[in-house]
């Protein structure tokens, strides 16, 4: 699946412009998060990858879907059970969390109960039960995001 | 047929050292682990000294803060479900299965049991509770229960281990790790399983020591050689202690066939309640004199052969009390080497039954006896007791390790020397 242009419609027909965020309110920026510290998003992201920190440094200034994609091979990895096999380095819309990636459902709980806490938006655990994959992974948060 | 059952390794984090080594070098010049301690720092507490685990962190509710010395190979990957004692845990077992041969996958094969002791986490309990009313129940952090409750230890160790033959948690307080050992000799003895690793660990917090202070039990010295000093007539209360302890028992023929002779054998054990108190013991340690008869009969060893007995004695009034009664009726005449380690330790509760099994194996291994840390007059009740001021260089032969816990819940082990 193709990732959605940073401009479109969203799923109320609202129209989400990719202009230069700083100049507009960013859409997929909750208040929750944008208004977190360095120090505040260096304690909740401890022990992940620093593409993934730095990728939540660039969704806190530019609040744009691609920065805040960015991620999630971060935040996936971090939640990867001991014995899941390594994700690829390139983490494409089709791959399956479970099959693929090896997420069970204890780590896609707990990567749901991760987001609640740094985007500071409600993720319920059986919201999450039901994606399958990267994409449908992008498009919840895309519409949990987007979410007044 | 009953199978014999040896102790092929041994795998320590307590206060008084993390090696097999640096224990037994603790236990021969008698040095003890215990330091000042603030249990909850810019808070009062009655608990003032504890038995620090040197090197390792786990003080955080978040799993990413945690450290513990470089020489034990796990990451932190490994211990984010997992409670504060599963660290200690993972260097202990580390520990043991290098000192018996074994790697992780010899104990996948179906043979190989797994028994554990533990009390939980109340800290991480506490955390996750507190987080769960602050955020009016909605947000639950999907590990409260994995990284807190009694038998977190063995979820975790079982499945990061890959054990496929039994696996069991014990809780039977102060005498949980001591119910662990016994057991698993049982499933050897039986033919059930061939192999048992036996691992007791506790978390040492504000959330584990104090609620002890709420009963009068903990000690209220500030200078660690008078906070624990058991049988001693000065002593008010036991000094707390977390940690872990590791052991490899295993099917004499199994290791032998493995190549390996092991350390000590375990010859038998006994249990017995007291049904008395749910936290006294039977002020005449009724129970406790029950379990040991018991133990020496699955032994076949008669009292006057035991060599070494390693007491429970936790450093309170009545708990040191009813043991030296229970010691001194059961033994008569005879006068074996009586100690306990808890004056170098502290009390490791759910702990402290195998860490003193260890302690007995350790002491078998390399022929020597731990003397009586911090004694300077012994109670009245305790006079009758061959207490050694110093650890002494002679074998101990057949050994006692006694266990009591709340409820009255007394076990007593039967330890020997290795068959020539």
């Amino acid at each position: 699946m193709a990732e959605p242009p940073l401009s479109h419609s969203d799923p109320h027909g609202r129209h989400i412009a990719a202009v230069d965020s700083s100049a507009v309110p960013a859409p997929f920026l909750p208040r929750g998060f944008a208004s977190k510290s360095d120090s505040e998003l260096r304690a909740l992201l401890k022990g992940f990858s620093e593409e993934c920190l730095e990728s939540a440094f660039c969704f806190r200034k530019d609040g744009s879907f691609e920065s805040m994609s960015k991620m999630l091979p971060g935040m996936i990895a971090f939640h990867l059970p001991q014995k899941a096999p390594r994700p690829p380095g390139l983490l494409e819309d089709h791959l399956r969390l479970s099959e693929d990636l090896g997420l069970d459902s204890l780590a896609l709980a707990e990567m749901a109960f991760k987001m609640d806490e740094l985007f500071g938006v409600p993720i319920e655990t059986r919201e999450v039960a039901g994606i399958a994959t990267v994409g449908d992974l992008k498009a919840f948060l895309r519409r949990k995001l987007l979410q007044p | 047929m009953t199978h014999r059952a040896v102790v092929s390794g041994l795998g320590f984090v307590t206060s008084i050292g993390h090696s097999r080594s640096g224990v037994l070098d603790s236990l021969q010049n008698l040095r003890h682990g215990l330091s000042a301690w603030h249990a909850a720092p810019g808070g009062e507490s009655n608990a003032r000294v504890a038995g620090l685990l040197q090197g390792f962190d786990v003080s955080s509710t978040n799993p990413a803060d945690w450290t513990w010395p470089d020489a034990f190979q796990f990451s932190a990957a490994d211990v984010r479900m997992m409670p504060p004692h599963g660290v200690y845990a993972l260097a202990a077992v580390q520990q043991a299965l290098a000192e018996a041969s074994l790697e992780h996958a010899d104990l996948s094969d179906g043979l190989t049991g797994l028994h554990c002791a533990s009390g939980g986490s109340p800290r991480m309990l506490h955390h996750h509770l507190n987080e769960m009313e602050k955020h009016q129940w909605r947000r639950v952090h999907p590990h409260a229960v994995l990284s807190s409750v009694s038998g977190s230890l063995n979820f975790h160790l079982g499945a990061h281990l890959g054990i496929r033959g039994s696996s069991c948690g014990f809780v039977s307080a102060c005498s949980s790790g001591s119910h662990a050992l016994g057991y698993a000799l049982d499933e050897i003895r039986m033919g059930r399983q061939a192999r048992m690793l036996v691992v007791a660990a506790e978390d040492l917090n504000a959330e584990t020591a104090l609620p002890f202070a709420g009963m009068g039990a903990l000690s209220l010295q500030t200078d660690p050689v008078l906070a624990s000093r058991p049988f001693d007539s000065g002593r008010d209360g036991f000094v707390p202690t977390g940690g872990a302890v590791a052991l490899v028992l295993e099917r004499s023929d199994a290791a032998e066939r493995r190549g390996v002779r092991g350390i000590a054998e375990m010859l038998g054990w006994g249990q017995a309640c007291d049904g008395h108190h749910a936290a006294a013991p039977h002020p005449d340690g009724r129970g406790l004199l029950a379990a040991m008869q018991a133990a020496l009969r699955d032994a076949s060893v008669a009292a006057d052969e035991i060599g070494y007995i390693n007491a429970h004695a936790p450093s309170t009034p009545a708990g040191d009390r009813a043991e030296a009664r229970a010691i001194t009726a059961l033994m008569g005449r005879h006068r074996p080497a009586v100690s306990s380690t808890k004056a170098l330790t502290g009390h490791g509760l759910s702990l402290a039954g195998a860490m003193e099994a260890a302690f007995c194996v350790l002491a078998i291994g390399s022929g020597i006896i731990p003397g009586q840390a911090h004694l300077k007059e012994p109670d009245a009740d305790a006079a009758s007791l061959e207490l050694p001021r110093a650890s002494l260089r002679t074998p101990p032969g057949f050994t006692l390790n006694n266990s009591s816990g709340f409820g009255g819940s007394n076990v007593s082990h039967v330890f020997a020397p290795l068959r020539s």
